[in-house]
């Protein structure tokens, strides 16, 4: 038996608007992957945690909120805090475009934004290792 | 050169395995991935895990889906972590999708309140395959987090199928939960959940229907104990302990302490009885047969499900050359032998 893709699948931060977080949850069950799905309010510290826990091969944040900048940061503080395999992480959600390279000098290795079709996420996902 | 691989290989390994018996959850992690995925690497790691083998106490804890189990798990765990040094771990096991193979595991939601306890360590589990295999996934994932240091393990299933109650049977302390709107007389009947309890609850007894619950769950229950009473080797793992009945509301916060301390009850019960004891090895006779059952289901299955080959079975049955019975017959002197000595 081959290894399962296991991702994570988090609301990082304050906002509540997870539809489109839920969404990409079920296409990536529904394309045959292990999905940890821990819903709204998540701070970076449980993000972490939760991905070393559960030995996920992807994280996935979606941020509606407008801090993305802040909530990815620290996100990337506690993976090098906690953890000495780095975990490939992307964010979805409303991400300005200006904003881009922030986010992948940080690591984000890539941004969903809106208008992003759930193929283009899945072939991503797929292609991953 | 290869002698010096695998030197390398066995250092790297030893330190890996330290790094689990010291509690690291990065190594835990991995090691439970590693069993999960079924690699060849994961046998080294169970063998020395094995070695000292400590047995954890096992909690089950099955209901129907929606019945609150993680809510009840989530508050409960807070009770438990009052209790200094303690440290818990959860398996969580949702259902892979027969379909697509994948699996949503959504369990920690309910758990916001303590996923932040260093003391606490939760993993989600898809049952993946259909030959039975999650059963010993289970019981060595516990394995490993007791190596780690966890005293207690929490495994929580959705209680619908058999599988689900072949989990729960790994377990010391079973907890049933179930709720007003669970259905009536007759589903009762139906469910095997109700003979695999130790102690039962009826969540959500906020709800209006739950006093009319509470009496039919109560009198399905005396049926049990005589059941228990008149089948007494059957029930050896159970020993005396009576079941009880309890209500709970998550909503309210009401009714956690008494289970808490029900549950309590169940183990110095198990304890002075030397029941925890009786049970390692009950348990890990499960376990043995859940893992050859599986390891021969699959390789049997794999020689079987060959696509030429099935091709031409259902072929023969569909002309009507053959029938079913004859060609598993067949297939089954053909391919599993086994000398037995009498």
């Amino acid at each position: 038996m081959s290894a399962k893709k296991r991702v994570l699948i988090a609301k990082l931060g304050l906002d509540g608007h997870d539809r489109g977080a839920k969404i990409v949850a079920r296409a990536l069950k529904e394309a045959g992957m292990e999905v940890i799905y821990t819903g709204l309010r998540n701070t970076a510290e449980e993000v972490v945690r939760t991905a070393v826990q559960e030995d996920v091969d992807l994280i996935g944040v979606s941020i509606l909120s407008g801090a993305h900048k802040t909530l990815v940061k620290k996100l990337f503080e506690n993976m090098e805090a906690e953890n000495n395999r780095t975990i490939p992480v992307v964010v979805g959600g409303i991400i300005p475009k200006d904003d881009y390279n922030y986010l992948k000098k940080l690591g984000v290795t890539k941004i969903f934004g809106s208008g992003s079709s759930i193929k283009e996420i899945l072939n991503y996902v797929e292609e991953l290792r | 050169m290869s002698e010096q691989i695998n030197e390398l290989f066995q250092q790297s390994q030893n330190e890996f395995i330290a790094a689990v018996r010291d509690g690291r959850e990065q190594e835990i992690a991995r090691s439970i991935s590693l069993l999960e995925d079924k690699s060849p690497l994961s046998r080294e790691i169970m063998k020395q895990l094995y070695q000292n083998f400590n047995k954890p106490y096992i909690i089950g804890i099955t209901g129907p889906a929606g019945s609150g189990k993680s809510s009840l798990l989530n508050l409960m765990l807070k009770e438990w972590l009052k209790e200094p040094e303690l440290k818990i771990a959860v398996i969580a096991v949702d259902p892979t999708s027969q379909r697509s193979g994948g699996a949503f595991l959504g369990d920690r939601i309910r758990m916001k309140d303590i996923n932040n306890d260093q003391r606490i360590f939760i993993r989600s589990m898809a049952s993946r395959g259909k030959m039975g295999g999650v059963n010993s996934a289970v019981y060595d994932t516990a394995v490993i987090m007791a190596a780690a240091g966890y005293e207690m393990i929490v495994i929580e299933t959705v209680g619908v199928g058999q599988t689900e109650i072949d989990v729960v049977s790994l377990a010391d302390t079973t907890l049933v939960v179930t709720v007003p709107e669970a259905g009536d007389e007759i589903q009762i009947f139906k469910s095997e959940l109700m003979e695999v309890g130790d102690i039962f609850i009826l969540n959500k007894d906020d709800l209006p229907r739950a006093a009319k619950m509470e009496v039919l769950l109560k009198s399905n229950f005396s049926l049990i104990e005589t059941e228990k009473l008149n089948r007494k080797n059957e029930y050896e793992s159970k020993g005396s302990w009576q079941s009880v009945l309890l209500k709970t509301s998550v909503l309210n916060n009401h009714g956690i302490k008494d289970l808490v301390k029900a549950v309590e009850n169940h183990y110095n019960y198990l304890r002075n009885n030397n029941i925890l004891e009786q049970n390692k090895k009950l348990q890990l006779k499960k376990h043995l047969l859940n893992l050859l059952q599986s390891e021969i289901l699959e390789k049997i299955i794999l020689e079987f499900d060959q696509e030429d080959k099935l091709d031409k079975y259902l072929r023969d049955i569909l002309s009507g050359e053959a029938s079913p019975y004859q060609l598993i017959e067949e297939f089954i002197d053909k391919n599993l032998t086994i000398q037995v000595d009498l």
